[in-house]
C-alpha cells in the first residue's frame, strides 16, 4: 500500500516540495531587502562572481537547455550540440566580456537601470525608447509563454496517474496528471512571490539554487537512465552498448545543412540585446565579478548539454522498450524516458530540475518587464522627482503581478505556434546586436543610424516571419544562390546583416553625435558632471 | 639636459613598446576567437560516426573540447587584454557618490 502511495503521488509530493522550498528562499532573501529601488531592481550592486556566474547561466539556459536539447538531438543527432551549446559558449563569453562589462561599467557610473535608459542617453534621443519598448517586450512575451506553457506540460507529464479520477485525459501519458492550467498557475504563483517580495536579490539566489539543482539532476538522470537502457554492470559498458545501438545518421551531422549550421552562429549574439540580462549584468558588485562567468560558462553549457544530447540520441536507439510507445512531440523524450526508465523519486527530483531551469529565466523576465514598465514608461514620463523611492518599487511590483497576470492569461489560449516563435524572438535580439555593439564601440553612431537598424531590423523580420508562415514552417531558410550552387541560411543572417548596413551608411550620412556625449561614453575617466546623476535626466538629454 | 632627454626617450620608447605588447595581446586573444569560430564549424568531422571510447561519437566530442578551448581562450582574455579603468569603477564611484552625500550633508 505503501508503495502504492508513493508511485501514485512521489512526483506530485517531490514538486510540491521543490516549489515551497523556493518560496522560502526568495522570502529569505527579502529579509535583506534594504528598501530602496536600486536594492529592489539591483541587488544594490552586490553580487559577487559566484552567483553572477549561477543567475547568468540560470538566466540564458531556458527549458530548451534540457528538455528542448534532448529533443532536438532525437530528431537531428549529436549536430545540435554544435549548433546550440558550442557557439553559445563562445559567443555567450564573448558578450559578457565585450557587452557586459562595458555596460556594467557606464551603468555604474551614470545610473542606468535598464537598456533604454541607456540607449536614450547614448542615442541623445527620448523617442528612441517609444520605439525599443515595443520590440523588446513584443519579442520577450512569447519567450515568457514557453516558459509558462512548458512549466504546466512537465507537471502534467510528470503527475500523470496521480488523480486518474480527477483528471482523466484521453492521452495515457497525461491521464490523471495536473491539469495543464493549474500546473502553469503554480509556477507563476511561485516566481511572482519570490520576485515580488525579494526583488533581484530574490532572484538572483533563486536561480543560483535552481541552476545547481538542473545541473546535478541532469548527470543524475544521465546516469540512472544510461544503468536502465545498457542493463550492464558498470557505467562504461552501459555507455558503450546504449551508444553503440544508435543509427549512424545520429551520430554524425550527415542531415544537417553546413550554411545553416554556420549562419546559426548569430543566433546566440542575442544574448548581447536581451534587457532582462542588462538588469543581471548591472548586478555585479565590480567588473571583476564578470571574471568567474565569462571563463566558466562554456564549461557549464557543457556539462548540461552533452549529457542531455546524449540522452536524446539514445532514444532512437534500438534498445528503447517498444512499450509504451516514445512521444510524437520531440521535446518530451527527456521527461518520457525519466518517467520510464527510473522511479517516482528520481522521476519527481527531475520534474524539478526541468522546472528549474523553467522558473530561472521566467524569474528574470518578470522582473526585467516590471522594471522596462515602471522605470521607462511611468516614471519617466510622468516625473522620477515626483515619485518616492518607495513609490518606485510599489509601481514596478504592480507592473510585476499585471505581467505574470497576462502572460498567465495568454498561456490558457490555444498556443500552439507558440514553441516555433523560440527562435524568431532570438533573431530578433541578435539582429539589434550591431546596435548595441555600436553604441559602446563606435563614436560615430548616430541617431539616425540607429533608428535605421532598428526599423530595418523591424522590417526584414517582419517579412522573413510572413514568409515562414508566421513561424510555422520551422525548415524555412533564406536561399542564397551562388551559380548554379544554392546555399541554405538563418533567417538571421539576413536581418543581421541589413540591420548591419543600415546602420553603418546612415550614421555615416547622418549628423554625428554631440562631443559631449562621445566624451560622456568613450571617456574612461569619470566625468566631473552628467556622472552620478542617479535619479535625474543626463545633461545631454536636454533639448533632445 | 642631455640626461633628461636621454630620460624622456626612454620613458617614450618603454611606452611605444608597451602599447605595442598590449595592441600584440589583443591581436592574438581576437585572432584566437576567429580561429575558434572557424574550428567550431568542423567540416572534418561531419559524416564520420567513429566513438572515441567507444561511446562518444567524436562529433560531440569535437564540440565538446570547443567548449573547453573557449574556456580556456576567455581565461586568457581576463588574463592579457582585461579592459582598462574599470577595475577602480566600484570603489571610484562609491567614493565620488559619498563625497556628494558629504557636500549635500554640509
Amino acid at each position: 500500500m505503501e508503495r502504492e502511495f508513493s508511485e501514485q503521488f512521489g512526483e506530485l509530493i517531490i514538486i510540491s516540495g521543490y516549489l515551497m522550498l523556493l518560496l522560502g528562499l526568495g522570502l529569505a532573501a527579502s529579509r535583506l531587502f534594504r528598501g530602496t529601488r536600486k536594492d529592489y531592481l539591483l541587488a544594490s550592486h552586490s553580487i559577487g562572481p559566484f552567483l553572477l556566474l549561477m543567475s547568468l547561466f540560470g538566466t540564458t539556459m531556458t527549458a530548451f537547455a534540457l528538455v528542448g536539447s534532448s529533443g532536438e538531438a532525437f530528431k537531428v543527432g549529436i549536430g545540435v550540440y554544435g549548433m546550440l551549446a558550442s557557439s553559445s559558449g563562445i559567443i555567450h563569453s564573448l558578450c559578457f566580456f565585450l557587452i557586459g562589462i562595458k555596460l556594467w561599467s557606464l551603468g555604474r557610473r551614470h545610473g542606468y537601470t535598464t537598456q533604454i535608459q541607456f540607449f536614450r542617453d547614448r542615442l541623445e534621443s527620448d523617442r528612441i525608447g517609444l520605439l525599443l519598448f515595443p520590440i523588446l517586450v513584443g519579442l520577450v512575451i512569447p519567450y515568457l509563454l514557453i516558459g509558462v506553457i512548458a512549466s504546466g506540460t512537465v507537471i502534467q507529464t510528470m503527475t500523470s496517474g496521480s488523480f486518474p479520477e480527477l483528471f482523466p485525459t484521453s492521452n495515457p501519458a497525461t491521464n490523471g496528471g495536473v491539469p495543464n492550467w493549474l500546473g502553469s498557475l503554480a509556477t507563476c504563483l511561485v516566481v511572482l512571490i519570490y520576485v515580488f517580495f525579494g526583488g533581484m536579490r530574490g532572484t538572483a539566489w533563486a536561480n543560483a539554487f535552481q541552476t545547481i539543482v538542473f545541473m546535478v539532476l541532469g548527470i543524475l538522470a544521465f546516469h540512472v537512465i544510461a544503468t536502465q537502457l545498457g542493463g550492464e554492470e558498470t557505467l562504461l559498458e552501459n555507455l558503450r552498448k546504449v551508444t553503440s545501438a544508435v543509427p549512424e545518421n545520429k551520430v554524425t551531422r550527415m542531415e544537417m545543412s553546413k550554411m545553416r549550421f554556420f549562419t546559426y552562429l548569430l543566433v546566440p549574439l542575442s544574448v548581447g540585446m536581451f534587457p532582462h540580462l542588462f538588469q543581471h549584468w548591472l548586478t555585479a558588485r565590480s567588473a571583476g565579478s564578470f571574471k568567474l562567468p565569462v571563463v566558466a560558462h562554456p564549461i557549464f553549457i557543457m556539462i548540461v548539454w552533452v549529457p542531455c544530447v546524449l540522452i536524446g540520441i539514445w532514444a532512437t536507439s534500438s534498445l528503447i522498450p517498444a512499450k509504451p510507445p516514445l512521444p510524437s512531440n520531440p521535446n518530451a523524450i527527456l521527461p518520457f524516458l525519466v518517467k520510464t526508465q527510473t522511479g517516482p523519486l528520481l522521476g519527481g527530483l527531475l520534474a524539478a530540475g526541468i522546472l528549474a531551469a523553467i522558473m530561472s529565466s521566467l524569474d528574470s523576465q518578470f522582473l526585467c518587464l516590471g522594471t522596462i514598465f515602471s522605470n521607462d514608461m511611468v516614471t519617466h514620463y510622468y516625473g522620477r522627482e515626483k515619485i518616492s523611492d518607495r513609490g518606485q518599487i510599489l509601481l514596478a511590483r504592480i507592473f510585476i503581478v499585471a505581467i505574470v497576470a497576462i502572460t498567465y492569461l495568454l498561456s490558457l489560449f490555444p498556443q500552439r505556434g507558440v514553441f516555433n516563435l523560440g527562435v524568431w524572438c532570438f533573431s530578433g535580439f541578435a539582429s539589434l546586436f550591431p546596435l548595441v555593439f555600436a553604441a559602446l564601440y563606435w563614436k560615430r553612431l548616430s541617431k539616425a543610424g540607429a533608428y535605421a537598424a532598428i526599423l530595418t531590423t523591424i522590417v526584414v523580420w517582419s517579412i522573413l516571419f510572413f514568409l515562414s508562415d508566421f513561424g510555422a514552417n520551422r525548415e524555412y531558410a533564406v536561399v542564397i544562390g551562388w551559380g548554379e550552387v544554392t546555399y541554405e541560411t538563418m533567417p538571421v543572417a539576413t536581418i543581421f546583416l541589413c540591420s548591419l548596413v543600415a546602420m553603418i551608411v546612415v550614421s555615416l550620412c547622418s549628423k554625428p553625435p554631440s562631443d559631449q556625449t562621445v566624451a560622456k561614453f568613450f571617456s574612461t575617466v569619470s566625468p566631473p558632471q552628467g556622472g552620478l546623476q542617479m535619479e535625474n535626466k543626463s545633461p545631454t538629454m536636454e533639448g533632445s | 639636459m642631455r640626461t633628461i632627454l636621454y630620460g624622456l626617450t626612454w620613458v617614450h620608447c618603454s611606452l611605444t613598446q608597451l602599447y605595442g605588447v598590449i595592441r600584440m595581446r589583443k591581436f592574438c586573444i581576437w585572432s584566437l576567437v576567429a580561429i575558434l569560430l572557424v574550428l567550431h564549424q568542423d567540416n572534418w568531422f561531419w559524416t564520420d560516426g567513429k566513438l572515441v571510447f567507444g561511446f562518444m561519437p567524436i562529433g560531440l566530442l569535437y564540440h565538446a573540447v570547443i567548449s573547453v578551448a573557449a574556456a580556456c581562450l576567455w581565461f586568457a582574455a581576463i588574463l592579457l587584454i582585461w579592459p582598462e579603468g574599470v577595475d577602480g569603477e566600484a570603489s571610484s564611484d562609491d567614493a565620488v557618490r559619498k563625497e556628494n552625500q558629504g557636500a549635500a550633508e554640509a
